[in-house]
């Protein structure tokens, strides 16, 4: 079988229009971990992210004839992930997902209980404590700086890429990224090596 | 107007030159590289990649309707029902060009000229032979056969759960 070219995002979504309906795989492929890790971060569940991730695939697919090649290729599929991670969410309780905030009174002392993630490949990590505590510290970040977070750290995306998704100026989106790192490195300080 | 330490804040790739002449600058590079790290190592590896499961999946999506439409078929149809109502209009003794012609004029022509070929055909189909009806019944489910039959599922349908 004679080996295929390599495309570009733009060209393989030309090609696939255009009926190599197949090679939606390599897309799938191209992006199916970012697009996971970034889905997971959202909702917090690995089983539910990785179907909620075949379903975006999906949704992509279908809306394919809808990409306008003008934008990049990652900011489309990303915008769509984000949007039916927030949909998964809606759906579910506030009870389901788990996200509750403990000690109100103490406003320093806040604390956060996540719902158990299920069967993940977290449980594989080496230092679970660290990893648990990367999950705590990016959960407990302020709403804005968590979404540039999980878009740049586990979504992989470009500072350039981060701004147009999210329609903020260019140094906006490094500012806002370098404090919340800084707030993560104060998050996770007691922690002398990373994983 | 900014400090140095502040442009590099604001963008940090731009300005990391900067590190080689402040200290504080560096140590605070290192402590966010390291949260860097500590970041990229909890991406998760999933098992193993959904393409095949994805693809295998795919629905067939509006955009590629067109070609999975079997047009040769539904010309060949088209041609078909043509010829069966002309059969069935000079079986009935009208000629089946007039037949056609009549038929189109009443559906644009206005209510009344579409109630007054109802009446006729209304009182034609009272007065038909049993074999006409049994003719009309027979044409009615090949015509819904072929048009079930254009309307194939796909061939990897979204409802397909199993190979």
């Amino acid at each position: 079988m004679p080996e295929r070219k390599t495309l570009d995002d733009r060209a393989l979504v030309a090609s696939i229009l255009a009926g190599e309906r197949d090679r939606f795989g390599e897309l799938v492929a191209r992006y199916e971990k970012r697009i996971i890790n970034y889905v997971y971060r959202v909702t917090r569940r690995w089983e539910e992210a990785h179907d909620l991730t075949q379903e975006i695939f999906t949704k992509v697919y279908l809306a394919l004839d809808r990409y306008d090649p003008k934008f990049q290729f990652s900011t489309w599929i990303f915008r769509i992930a984000q949007n039916a991670s927030i949909d998964a969410l809606r759906k579910k309780s506030i009870a389901e997902v788990s996200l509750t905030r403990q000690g109100d009174d103490e406003s320093d002392g806040k604390e956060w209980q996540f719902a158990d993630v299920g069967v993940s490949p977290y449980r594989d990590l080496k230092n679970k404590e660290l990893a648990a505590a990367i999950d705590k510290a990016v959960e407990g970040l302020p709403a804005d700086y968590r979404e540039l977070i999980q878009l740049r750290h586990f979504g992989e995306l470009s500072y350039e890429e981060i701004a147009a998704m999210t329609r903020l100026p260019l140094g906006t989106v490094k500012n806002k990224l370098f404090r919340a790192r800084n707030l993560l490195k104060d998050e996770l300080a007691h922690f002398s090596e990373p994983l | 107007m900014k400090t140095r330490c502040q442009q590099w804040i604001d963008d940090p790739e731009n300005h990391e030159a900067h590190l080689l002449e402040c200290d504080s600058c560096r140590t605070r590079a290192e402590e966010l590289s390291q949260v860097d790290r500590s970041l990229s190592a909890s991406v998760v590896e999933p098992g193993g990649s959904i393409a095949s499961l994805v693809t295998d999946r795919l629905p067939v999506a509006t955009w590629e309707g067109a070609r999975h439409r079997a047009w040769g078929l539904t010309l060949l149809v088209i041609a078909l029902i043509t010829l069966l109502t002309a059969g069935l209009f000079a079986w009935v003794g009208i000629p089946p060009a007039e037949g056609i012609a009549d038929s189109a004029q009443s559906a644009y022509g206005g209510p009344e000229s579409a109630a007054l070929l109802s009446d006729s055909v209304g009182a034609f189909l009272r007065n038909a032979p049993r074999s006409f009806h049994a003719m009309i019944l027979l044409a009615f489910l090949t015509v819904n056969f072929i048009l079930l039959a254009l309307l194939r599922r796909p061939p990897r349908g979204y409802d397909v759960r199993s190979r």
